[in-house]
């Protein structure tokens, strides 16, 4: 029996082709006969027709035919099918001989060679005797043939051939050994195939002829012979959908045969076969439905036809092997295009066919138990004389022997002793893990991740019962973090006995405590007992002792195992294990908390470690440590079995170190930041525990950060969603999932103990130093040092701002361009307790707007805390904001000397700038001066001095100034005619004496001047009284350069009576002026008009009347008459 | 009937299984855990379709050569997975789906107690439904009662201690029940007192 027995046999899986032999070709020495095998077997793609060829000399002998039964009646068939059947029509029977001979049609010996082929017919025939095959004849020719019909000689001498060889004309082909070999073969080639053809049909026939003379009581197995032959021969012709329905028919057939335990196996075995075939041929046919019923049917059907049950691990071999053969089938048609999907794919073939090898392995295991004495039977029972059974599925020892009756128990009882004794040989768990790692290569590919892994595992299992521990760990550590992340603990405590169970036997001391670690743990299922144990062992371990070996081990191994523990002890060395916790669940859990986000530099930061454990019974740890980011703390953070002083406060020295099942053990640390830290964040980086001692063993569990490990997250979601009320518990006690892990706090500085005011006048006023009184008070208890004031303006407003802003602290003098917008680190010096101190700033905004001010105060002071002296730095900080505003709005306008406003201004002729200063500042301004400074276009009438010096201003009070100015004639200028600057010199008057004046220059606005032709002013006086004389005088003056016609009139009015020229017309010269003299005789008291003169230049049609008007009066007052007679009047009258 | 009941948190990781051949648990839980790559694929390919036209039943999961698994999820992704013995051919797809309503019916009791929290393992007497649940319809209606029992859980050490009795009779007066299945140990009688 050899290992592959349930292999299916390769003629089966193959795919039959049509068997032709090529007879004459001398292959080895001929050239022309290489290149002609050659071209038949080289480049055979699937074009070309399905023959398989063999060269073979002329004198071959074929398998001898049987003489033809006449009678069916007395035969009574020994089995379903022999084991040689296939293999001889695949390889050994030929469906066409052909028969290679040299021979030109102008062959001289003609006659002689024609014989000699005819004699190489007969040879082949004779060795053929009773068969159908056919046979032909190829010519090999050095010449290429004329066209059909054109060669007389070749006709008659291949009629001729023909006959001599008893040949039909089909039968002869010549080849032409030309340029187009490969060609001409391929023409023979069809030509073969179609003679198969006709030769598997009469094959099929008959097969089929035979039917009639079978009856259905003893000839039950050759209907299934038959029926499988036919399909087998329709394969050959290659006629697939009959071969597919003749087996069918073969399949149901065998099953209607009577099966007995004597003949199960045959049955099944041919089943198989016939199964393997249908499948094939649907995948095949692209109906791989079809292909999966017939499977599923085909399982159902002799799933339960176990056999003898002393053979049954036979039973699960032959349904592994069924599985595995359909698998294969399904993922060859997957590589030839079909698709499968994640519910329907070769995976789960193999995984069923890997179920069944285990269960096959159980079986065997459980049959094959015999004891070492029984040898094994001789004669060999398994033997035959031809090494080979004759029929397929029959025992060896009762070959063809067809009766249910066992006629020789003793010979079957050796015949079972000798398959079982076999069967323990087979090294099953290779078989199982070929499988289980198919089957994971086909789940991968259809994304069933979960499925892979549990295959993983199953493969992890088999390697370990394989006794291969190393890979059986490894594929186990692989697949069980998929468990643990989604938390199926059952699964992953199964996983991990099992894994615990290799590395006991490997004596893998680390991933031995790892595993124990996490079986303790709240993630594993075990029972109490169990974690009992396994704590017992881990104790042991870590005093450098072996652990008790683990239940149901094999116990060859674990005596090796105990060796290598044995080993371990002796053996020194790193003894210390540092195992990272977060990505498993260990049975010791950690969380760090510090009590607040923030520390200030001089309180002592505390936090508290919380732990907790899981297992069994009470576990002592040795040492603890906490490390931070900044590694200088770790040394305050440790505690450790040997050292007495701590840190820890709260609990009981002694036990301290002892972990409760179940019980939250806190530890409070406390420690002092460094004053570099402040500002900074403080983390936990790690929380270290040591199990063990270092003389022993010592394994060191590693939480990265505050605590957690694989499974914490999910279950502080947890206790995060629930709203469950807990127990209430001791003061000092704490419910585990209450407490939040806060690994981190940030150290910030001491609270400072200062006073910092800020005393000022809001708003500040465009310009001005503005002053900003601060005032530190210490309340400190003790001298503060290095007090350092920082002030300005905030950083980080608008960049504009920082350029228009400027700080000093001297505010005698104006700052310029050069000065900051912030003042940093003004030393103040040292400040006693109490003392105060008062600084002054000032502050220059450009701007108007709002600015905000920074004032910080930083100062240095000696704090003891927890017993130790450190200097912290402290600062307070104060920010202001302050309004910038105008001080005032400064207004100018241009009028003329009547005071009308004037839009322009006439050259040459006198007017007025006024300037009105509004002030729009809260306090109180006063005016120093002020200044008018002139463009050179303009020039002064009288003198230029400031009427508003020292001027106090309130809220919205103005001072207005008035001068005459004229502009001399300068022709047209675009844009007007710049007018000058107006400077004014101000303060606050609540300001000091020796504050700076601050001097506003305001840019007076251009004006446009326009030139007349002719200019008009009156002499008159002030007022006038009734009835008495009123002289005006009018001068004219001629602007231009021509002689200018002037008429004149004046136009009575009803308050005056008058003397003068009423109505003239003169001539004024360029640059003259003429005189007209009036005089006046106000009738009427009060505010009279004046009799108006009208003007009409004959140059100028528009100067007009209206423009006239701007310069001189057109009414005047007149008092009545006084009783006192004024001595001037009378005079003037 | 099922041979084994789970129900899956959102998360994947199971709330409650358990199954009637208890000597075999592992490979049910392997089962069940295999089977979630189904449904995680069917979910992800129906995610697209419209919320209110989702069909919960997920159908057969995957056939093996003993067992069917069927799967169902709920809207909020909790999902139920039934294995069923293949040689039980009376139970079709339509019972199927209603042992799953059932079984969604008996799960939303179960959210419903207040004790309850959402994503913690089910560690109620509810664990006995797949078990009695032989034909659907007359054991069910037993379960659902249990269930109702089940708010009450036993393993909470809270509502087992004797102090806490009274409390939790008094919520338990808010329930609108009527069977008196639901009297409980200690009949209150003052319900005020408790609240």
């Amino acid at each position: 029996m050899s290992p592959t027995q349930w292999d299916l046999p390769v003629e089966l899986c193959c795919r039959p082709m049509a068997f032709v032999t090529l007879t004459g070709l001398d292959v080895v020495y001929n050239a022309v006969h290489r290149a002609v095998w050659d071209a038949f077997c080289a480049n055979r793609r699937a074009d070309r027709v399905p023959i398989s060829f063999k060269v073979l000399p002329g004198d071959h002998e074929y398998p001898k035919c049987r003489p033809k039964r006449t009678s069916y009646e007395w035969y009574i068939p020994k089995g379903i099918l022999k084991t040689g059947w296939m293999n001889k029509h695949l390889n050994l029977v030929p469906a066409l001989v052909v028969v290679f001979y040299e021979l030109d049609w102008d062959e001289p010996q003609w006659k002689e060679k024609q014989s000699e082929c005819a004699t190489r017919v007969e040879i082949v025939r004779q060795s053929l005797q009773g068969r159908n095959t056919k046979v032909a004849v190829v010519l090999i020719q050095k010449k290429t043939p004329l066209p059909p019909g054109e060669d007389v000689i070749a006709s008659e001498r291949a009629a001729a051939l023909c006959n001599a060889c008893e040949l039909s004309g089909k039968s002869l082909f010549v080849l032409p050994h030309t340029d187009h070999l490969v060609g001409y073969i391929i023409r023979l080639e069809n030509a073969f195939y179609e003679h198969a053809q006709t030769y598997y049909y009469t094959e099929i026939r008959r097969v089929k002829s035979h039917k009639e003379f079978l009856n259905k009581t003893t000839h039950q197995l050759l209907f299934v012979r038959h029926q499988f032959k036919i399909a087998f021969f329709s394969e050959l012709k290659q006629d697939t959908q009959n071969a597919l329905k003749n087996y069918r028919t073969a399949y149901n057939l065998v099953h209607e045969l009577r099966a007995h335990e004597t003949n199960i196996l045959e049955i099944k075995t041919m089943a198989g076969f016939i199964n393997y075939k249908i499948c094939r041929l649907c995948f095949q046919h692209n109906t791989p439905l079809d292909a999966i019923a017939q499977f599923r049917k085909h399982i159902d059907l002799c799933k339960k036809k176990i056999g003898s049950a002393e053979l049954s691990f036979e039973h699960a071999a032959w349904m592994s092997k069924q599985f595995q053969a359909f698998g294969d089938l399904f993922d060859e048609a997957i590589k030839l295009g079909l698709t499968a999907i994640q519910t329907q794919n070769p995976g789960f073939y193999y995984q069923q066919a890997a179920y069944y090898a285990q269960e096959r392995k159980q079986l065997a295991k459980s049959l094959c138990n015999h004891e070492a004495s029984i040898m094994y039977p001789n004669p060999d029972p398994l033997e035959t004389q031809t090494g080979v059974l004759d029929f397929y599925g029959q025992r060896s020892w009762r070959q063809g022997i067809l009766s249910f009756d066992l006629s020789d128990p003793e010979k079957e009882k050796v015949g079972v002793l000798a398959i079982q004794l076999k069967e323990r040989n087979v090294a099953h768990s290779e078989i199982i893990i070929t499988l289980l790692s198919n089957a994971v290569a086909q789940f991968k590919k259809y994304k069933c991740p979960r499925m892979k892994s549990h295959l993983m595992v199953q493969m992890g299992e088999e390697y370990y019962y394989a006794k291969d521990y190393t890979k059986a760990l490894k594929l186990l550590d692989y697949v069980m973090c998929d468990y643990r992340s989604e938390g199926w603990w059952t699964l992953l405590t199964s996983i991990l006995t099992t894994a615990l169970k290799c590395s006991y036997l490997m004596a893998q001391l680390k991933d031995y405590i790892t595993y124990s670690l996490e079986l303790l743990g709240r993630a594993s299922t075990l029972k109490d007992d169990q974690k009992s144990r396994i704590e017992k062992n881990l104790i042991n371990v870590l005093m450098n002792e072996s652990p008790d070996p683990e239940p149901d081990c094999d116990i060859f191994a674990v005596k090796t195992a105990q060796k290598l523990w044995a080993d371990r002890i002796s053996l020194a060395g790193s003894n210390i294990f540092t195992i990272g916790v977060q990505d498993f669940v260990p049975f010791v859990q950690c969380k760090a908390k510090f009590h607040a986000p923030s520390f200030h530099v001089d309180v002592p930061v505390e936090f508290d470690i919380y732990l907790k454990a899981d297992c069994p019974h009470p576990i002592r740890f040795s040492k603890l440590c906490v490390s931070f980011n900044n590694q200088e703390y770790n040394q305050f953070c440790v505690i450790e079995e040997a050292s007495k002083a701590n840190e820890v406060l709260e609990n009981p020295t002694q036990g301290k170190m002892c972990l409760v099942p179940g019980k939250t053990r806190k530890l409070l640390f406390k420690f002092v930041a460094k004053t570099e830290d402040v500002g900074k964040k403080i983390e936990i980086t790690s929380v270290d525990l040591a199990l063990g001692n270092e003389t022993g063993r010592c394994v060191v569990l590693n939480w990265q950060g505050g605590g957690g490990d694989a499974a914490s997250s999910q279950e502080a979601l947890q206790a995060a969603r629930s709203f469950k009320r807990r127990p209430k518990l001791p003061d000092n006690e704490v419910h585990w999932d209450s407490i939040i892990i806060q690994a981190s706090t940030m150290i910030i500085s001491r609270v400072p103990n200062i006073s910092v005011h800020l005393r000022h006048e809001p708003p500040a006023l465009t310009n001005e130093m503005y002053c900003l009184v601060v005032t530190v008070q210490s309340h400190e208890k003790t001298q503060i040092r290095d007090v350092k004031l920082t002030a300005g303006l905030k950083p980080g407003q608008d960049a504009n701002l920082t350029q228009k802003t400027h700080v000093t602290l001297h505010g005698t003098e104006l700052c310029d361009e050069s000065y900051p917008a912030l003042l940093t680190d003004i030393p103040v010096g040292d400040l006693h307790p109490g003392e105060q101190l008062e600084k002054m700033l000032y502050v220059r905004c450009g701007t108007v707007g709002s600015r905000m001010f920074l004032v910080y105060v930083s100062y240095l002071i000696n704090i003891t805390a927890e017993e130790k002296e450190i200097v912290c730095k402290c600062h307070k900080d104060e920010t202001v904001t302050i309004e910038t505003v105008f001080p005032f709005d400064v207004a100018v306008k241009f009028v003329s000397t009547k005071f009308e406003h004037l839009e322009r201004v006439y050259a040459d002729i006198p007017f007025l700038l006024m300037t009105d200063l509004l002030s729009a500042s809260p306090w109180a301004l006063t005016v120093v001066s002020s200044e008018l400074q002139l463009a050179p276009s303009m020039t002064t009438v009288d003198q230029l001095e400031s009427q508003v010096d020292n001027v106090v201003l309130q809220t919205g009070e103005s001072a207005s100034e008035c001068f005459c100015l004229r502009c001399p004639s300068l022709g047209n200028v675009e844009g007007g005619v710049a007018t000058g600057h107006y400077i004014i010199s101000w303060k606050r008057t609540s300001a000091m004496e020796n504050i700076p004046v601050i001097r506003t220059v305001i840019t007076l606005p251009h004006v446009i001047v326009e030139n007349i032709p002719l200019h008009v002013n009156a002499d008159l006086p002030s007022f006038g009284r009734v009835r008495e004389s009123l002289p005006v005088k009018y001068h004219l003056q001629n602007k231009t350069d021509f002689v200018q016609d002037v008429e004149i009139s004046v136009e009575p009015s009803d308050a005056f009576m008058f003397s003068g020229l009423k109505q003239i017309r003169l001539r004024i010269l360029p640059g003259t002026e003429q005189e007209m003299l009036y005089n006046f005789y106000p009738l009427m008291a009060g505010y009279q008009q004046l009799p108006s003169l009208n003007i009409n230049l004959l140059r100028f049609p528009n100067f007009t009347n209206q423009l006239l008007r701007r310069f001189i009066p057109t009414s005047i007052f007149v008092k009545p008459q006084g009783r006192l007679m004024d001595d001037t009047s009378i005079a003037a009258a | 009937m099922a041979v084994c009941i789970a129900v899956i948190a959102k998360e994947n990781y199971p709330l409650y299984i358990r199954s009637t051949p208890t000597e075999n648990e592992l490979k049910f839980h392997y089962m069940v855990h295999t089977s979630l790559d189904v449904v995680d694929e069917k979910i992800s390919a129906m995610g697209k379709a419209l919320v209110d036209q989702r069909e919960l039943y997920l159908g057969l999961l995957y056939p093996t050569e003993d067992y069917k698994v069927y799967g169902y999820v709920t809207n909020s992704k909790v999902k139920f997975v039934m294995v069923v013995d293949s040689s039980n051919t009376a139970l079709r797809d339509n019972e199927i789906r209603s042992m799953f309503r059932k079984l969604h019916n008996s799960y939303t009791d179960v959210m419903c107690n207040p004790f309850y929290n959402p994503g913690d393992r089910i560690q109620s007497r509810w664990a006995l439904l797949p078990v009695s649940a032989s034909s659907p319809g007359g054991p069910y209606s037993r379960v659902r009662i249990q269930s109702r029992w089940a708010l009450l859980p036993v393993s909470d050490p809270v509502q087992v201690g004797p102090t806490s009795c009274v409390r939790i009779q008094s919520r338990w007066a808010l329930l609108p029940v009527s069977d008196p299945v639901q009297v409980g140990p200690t009949p209150v009688s003052d319900p005020v007192q408790g609240l």
